[in-house]
């Protein structure tokens, strides 16, 4: 049954291969700048008692984290199913790729749109490293890689609505601070190297994937927890040391990047602040989040009329016009003229403020004015 | 009429129109650092047509999925349409529409009430039909369709749709009665029901006795970052209106007394994407605080005096009832040991006509320090043998 659409070959899965294979993301476990910028982290207090000890001979040491898979069955291809169901085996409506049993296959599947079989295809994946289904609770062994897995693996649940599986999965791993989650846990495999094995990616959505359970306020505990380690990185990258805070060298561009990239980071967390406030619908803070991150210095233009924008349709769903006239206002203030779609933006909030008032018959007018500008993001098809 | 249970040509679909939604986005936190995490945000914007990962409203307005909640005060909109499935030509094709509530049924004004359309296989004929809703509880649409076949069969079939109204605000009310005949009125406003809503305008309209002074800070001005709480009212919240109450100069005291009518609460709110609705309270109502027949206050008294120094209250005393007194002052010393009366006792004031007023000078002599309170002034009304007593009248500081 081809319905995964994975490949028919079953080519066994090497484990030395996938350590040297180049990942989709390049090699975080080499030693440029880049790395030690993208995988810098401080470790917490547990982590660094551990390695302030000589750490024990690779096969006695502990396993901390200890992951699987909790989903044995393929997802399914709902989807494929329904138009076989309504338009029969004739029309083959829907045709699923066949890509390799790789990363190679899985950025394919992904970027094809077929998520479902991208999350069928990081359970294989993740079964060559010992952590597929039935092993969570028996230790193994972590590399770069396969947290990456990890990491596009809970990207695809959260993007699927998947919940609960990916809270399940997610809580094997903790606070994602275990000593086994740092470089400096496997001198062997990553000698001289220091750092977070664990995406960066990874830690938010760990963060923000905890406002979909019964405690959502344990999602901003744990993005507030991520601020203060960023925070307290940009305060060593200021000082002239090492985001860690060890002292080495550091050239003024790396330090500049350095700032830069983790600066972004942590417009990125509030941003994942601005949605959890959302879900649990205090819509005041999440505004603050946002007009937070429009504030910081290296927040683009872009950047800003997107937020702006997003701000403006939260407040016309709570039925605050006034607010939301504001809003759109700024956002037409930094919408980049040059762009084509900018004009059919500004005519869409026009729109949408016509539709709070009832004015149907204006709003279509705008919307198909907004269309000749060439802007195809505004879509709405009313009966009165 | 033909059964019911038989094969009808036509089927009747209703359909709510309320305000669209902006579409819910699927979002995904995504490193900047990461080159892959914008191939994935591509990859599901091709999936979903959203443009970003990150916003959790998208650009896209959508209709009304499923029959939301609808609260007194809302107009209750809905498009009708009545579809010809068969193969045959209805005639004398009418729609009838009422709403049904526990109380009262109310037929609603439809275009399409006579028979006079036909319908060939596969059209349709639909009508927007809007209606006030002016009571909670359960409410059922009742559309009936009538029609003919081709061979000349008159057919029937009726519809019912049941839906709840709840209680959108709730309301309660606090009156202050001031010491210069003016009320106070604070009303608390409660959101009640399960989303947010914005309180466009809440404004006291009041009976034809009293004015009306609005005492609610103006709107503040649009600040990226508000230092005041949200502009909408959760659900559960309660925001606090204050109003202030003067009587008009027209009317004389007598007319305030009893139950009086203050006047009514406007309330216009707005919910999600400008669902708009409004609801009037009946007329409030306050309980003057009883005077008597005999009405004293203090027109002039100083706030500090000095130790030994003598000094005066201007007494006003207002006549409450429909009859003359005669009065009689009669000042006892014994309630205040702090405050020596130093004017005459026993004195007779002459008569005061009904709803007159009359004022009278009084003199005191402070012998303890701190603050004291003014009491003992005992008025008899000479006619009916009735004493009026007035302690506690007013307070000085004596240093």
């Amino acid at each position: 049954m081809d319905g995964a659409g994975m490949s028919r070959d079953d080519s066994v899965v090497n484990l030395d291969d996938m350590a040297q294979t180049t990942t989709s993301r390049g090699s975080k476990g080499g030693h440029s700048p880049f790395d030690r910028r993208t995988t810098a982290w401080i470790p917490s207090s547990r982590a660094a008692q551990v390695f302030a000890q000589p750490l024990p001979a690779a096969d006695k040491r502990l396993s901390y984290t200890m992951p699987g898979i909790m989903q044995e069955a393929p997802l399914g291809d709902p989807v494929g199913d329904l138009a076989k169901k309504h338009l029969g085996d004739v029309h083959a409506a829907v045709v699923r790729p066949s890509v390799e049993r790789s990363t190679d296959g899985l950025r394919r599947l992904i970027a094809s749109g077929n998520l479902r079989s991208a999350v069928d295809l990081t359970g294989v994946l993740l079964a060559a490293y010992n952590q597929g289904f039935g092993k969570a609770h028996s230790p193994s062994k972590h590399t770069v890689e396969s947290l990456e897995l990890w990491c596009v693996r809970f990207q695809l649940l959260m993007a699927l609505k998947m919940n609960t599986l990916l809270h399940s999965e997610l809580e094997t791993f903790g606070d994602l601070e275990a000593p086994d989650m740092f470089f400096q846990y496997y001198p062997e495999i990553y000698p001289m190297k220091r750092g977070s094995m664990v995406p960066f990616s990874m830690r938010v959505i760990h963060a923000e994937a905890a406002k979909f359970t019964p405690n959502p306020s344990d999602a901003l505990t744990r993005l507030n927890k991520l601020i203060a380690n960023i925070n307290a990185i940009m305060s060593n990258l200021s000082h002239g040391r090492w985001e860690d805070g060890s002292v080495g060298e550091l050239s003024d561009d790396d330090r500049l990047e350095s700032e830069a990239l983790w600066k972004s980071r942590l417009n990125a967390v509030r941003q994942s602040m601005a949605r959890t406030f959302f879900t649990i619908k205090e819509y005041h803070l999440a505004s603050a989040s946002l007009a937070q991150v429009c504030h910081s210095e290296n927040c683009s233009l872009e950047e800003k009329s997107r937020i702006y924008s997003s701000l403006g349709r939260i407040n016309l769903e709570l039925g605050d016009q006034q607010q939301a006239a504001e809003w759109f206002q700024k956002c037409s203030e930094f919408v980049d003229p040059t762009n084509p779609a900018a004009k059919g933006i500004v005519i869409g909030h026009k729109a949408y403020q016509k539709m709070f008032y009832g004015n149907y018959a204006e709003a279509y007018e705008l919307m198909l004015e907004a269309a000749a500008a060439n802007d195809a993001n505004v879509d709405v098809s009313h009966l009165s | 009429m033909a059964d019911s249970s038989r094969d009808q040509l036509l089927t009747l679909k209703v359909m709510r129109l309320t305000r669209p939604a902006f579409a819910h986005n699927l979002t995904v936190p995504i490193d900047p650092a990461d080159a892959f995490g914008a191939e994935l945000q591509a990859a599901m914007a091709s999936a979903t047509g959203q443009t970003s990962a990150g916003d959790p409203l998208g650009s896209y307005v959508v209709l009304p999925q499923s029959f939301e909640n609808i609260y007194l005060g809302e107009t209750f909109t809905f498009y009708m349409c009545v579809h010809n499935d068969s193969n045959q030509i209805a005639t004398e094709v009418a729609i009838k529409a009422d709403l049904q509530t526990s109380s009262q049924r109310v037929a609603l004004p439809c275009k399409m009430q006579e028979p006079v359309a036909e319908l060939s296989p596969d059209q349709a004929l639909g009508e927007v039909i809007s209606h006030e809703i002016k009571e909670i509880g359960q409410h059922i649409l009742v559309c009936a369709v009538t029609y003919n076949t081709a061979a000349g069969e008159k057919m029937y079939f009726r519809k019912f749709f049941k839906f709840p109204v709840a209680k959108p605000l709730d309301v309660r009310t606090k009156f202050y009665n001031a010491e210069n005949d003016d009320v106070y009125l604070e009303a608390q406003i409660q959101n009640t029901s399960a989303i947010p809503m914005v309180l466009e305008r809440i404004s006291l309209e009041p009976s034809e006795l009293y004015d009306c002074n609005e005492l609610n800070p103006p709107r503040a001005p649009f600040s990226e970052t508000p230092i005041e709480g949200p502009s909408y009212l959760s659900p559960q919240d309660t925001r606090q209106f204050l109003y202030c109450l003067s009587p008009k100069k027209e009317y004389t005291l007598k007319s305030y007394r009893g139950v009086t009518s203050i006047g009514k609460l406007d309330m216009i709110w707005r919910t999600s994407m400008g669902e708009r609705g409004r609801l009037q309270t009946s007329q409030l109502q306050r309980m003057a605080p009883g005077y008597g027949d005999l009405r004293l206050t203090v027109e002039e008294v100083p706030a500090t005096v000095r130790m030994h120094e003598m000094f005066k209250i201007v007494c006003r005393l207002h006549n409450c009832c429909d009859r003359a007194l005669d009065l009689q002052i009669v000042l006892d010393g014994s309630l205040q040991p702090g405050l020596i009366w130093s004017s005459t006792s026993g004195r007779h004031l002459g008569q005061v006509p009904p709803n007159g007023d009359f004022d009278v000078t009084l003199n005191l002599v402070p012998v303890a320090f701190g603050l004291q309170v003014i009491s003992g002034i005992r008025l008899t009304d000479t006619f009916l043998k009735r004493t009026y007593e007035h302690d506690e009248v007013a307070q000085v500081f004596v240093s």
